[in-house]
């Protein structure tokens, strides 16, 4: 006959497994959401994007837990992303006024690394577009960039918005209206109601 | 602005800007570094020790060494001494960066043109001796 585990330890084991597979379950369904979220929010950094999306999923594991599902847990995970985000681009302002050069993330620039050989001049043209439009977001409030990312970048409605950022929808369209007013104004070349001159 | 306007310009940035996706190879290596890194956090309590005690260690030369000012102007500065404290702690694998008060000490004092002497003055300062400031506990 085999030995039986006390019941408090039968009852842990089971509490481990569980938050093991919801936690696994976790990272399969929203791994490429999240690391799509933290690109939108570091400036387009791709690798810097995958560091701060397994921190995310980290302090995840870490919490949950303690998740008492007041939200979703696709919220919560993603209000845990736009945490970090902030605190990789503090630690990038940071590390840009000290002078540290060397970085924890990758590379600072935006812009992809060049293939061997000159590349196609779209290619490039691309890239360039893409840097623009990343320094452009860095320029918008905190807020502002949060939103813009997850309405129209990530599609997600001004109701889900507000919920993740527990903020009201009305707030969150006047965030919307900001960002778009500061884009235009940095990006005006992309914008189809610019009246040339 | 209409709204239809509007929404052509979201798309040429939504075109343009793009949005990454994980190929399967990269999902599985991001899967892999996720769960070393969770590995890690539980091996390396030890590395907030040692973290602490290199920290301790470079402010000690930093502030006790005779004659730190001309060791400012060679270049040994509680800038340098962040960054070397930083990288040691992401050498033993924790998430470490200096508390609040330090970003905020460190943006006043030193602006994009920072002085070293400066710095090395602030840290020389009765606020700032005591070395539990410099470190923040890192969640681990």
């Amino acid at each position: 006959m085999g030995r039986t585990l006390p019941v408090a330890a039968t009852a842990n084991r089971a509490k481990a497994e569980d938050r093991e597979s919801r936690f696994q379950k976790l990272v399969e369904d929203e791994r490429e959401r999240i690391v799509a979220m933290a690109y939108h929010l570091v400036g387009g950094d791709r690798e810097a994007a995958k560091d701060v999306a397994q921190e995310a999923f980290l302090k995840a594991y870490q919490a949950l837990p303690g998740f008492r599902e007041e939200a979703s847990l696709r919220t919560w995970l993603i209000r845990i992303v736009i945490n970090q985000a902030s605190k990789y681009r503090r630690s990038q302002a940071l590390r840009s006024r000290l002078g540290i050069i060397q970085s924890w993330f990758s590379s600072k620039d935006n812009v992809e690394p060049a293939a061997p050989g000159p590349l196609p001049d779209r290619q490039v043209q691309e890239a360039a577009t893409r840097a623009r439009i990343g320094a452009a977001l860095e320029k918008l409030s905190s807020g502002q960039r949060s939103v813009f990312a997850l309405v129209h970048l990530e599609g997600m409605t001004v109701e889900e918005t507000a919920a993740v950022l527990k903020k009201s929808p009305g707030t969150i369209k006047s965030h919307l209206h900001r960002a778009l007013i500061r884009l235009r104004r940095d990006l005006a070349d992309l914008d189809p109601g610019r009246k040339d001159e | 602005m209409s709204n239809r306007e509007d929404l052509e310009f979201v798309g040429r940035i939504q075109k343009a800007w793009g949005r990454p996706e994980l190929s399967a190879a990269e999902a599985a290596r991001f899967d892999r570094a996720l769960r070393e890194r969770m590995n890690g956090r539980a091996r390396n309590r030890w590395g907030l020790a040692a973290a602490l005690a290199a920290t301790a260690a470079v402010i000690a030369l930093v502030v006790l060494v005779p004659g730190h000012d001309k060791t400012a102007r060679e270049g040994v500065s509680l800038v340098e001494v962040l960054g070397q404290a930083q990288e040691i702690a992401y050498g033993n694998g924790l998430s470490w960066e200096p508390t609040a008060s330090v970003n905020e000490t460190a943006s006043n004092v030193w602006p994009n043109d920072y002085d070293p002497d400066a710095a090395l003055n602030t840290l020389l300062s009765d606020e700032y001796q005591a070395l539990a400031f410099l470190v923040s506990p890192p969640e681990i």
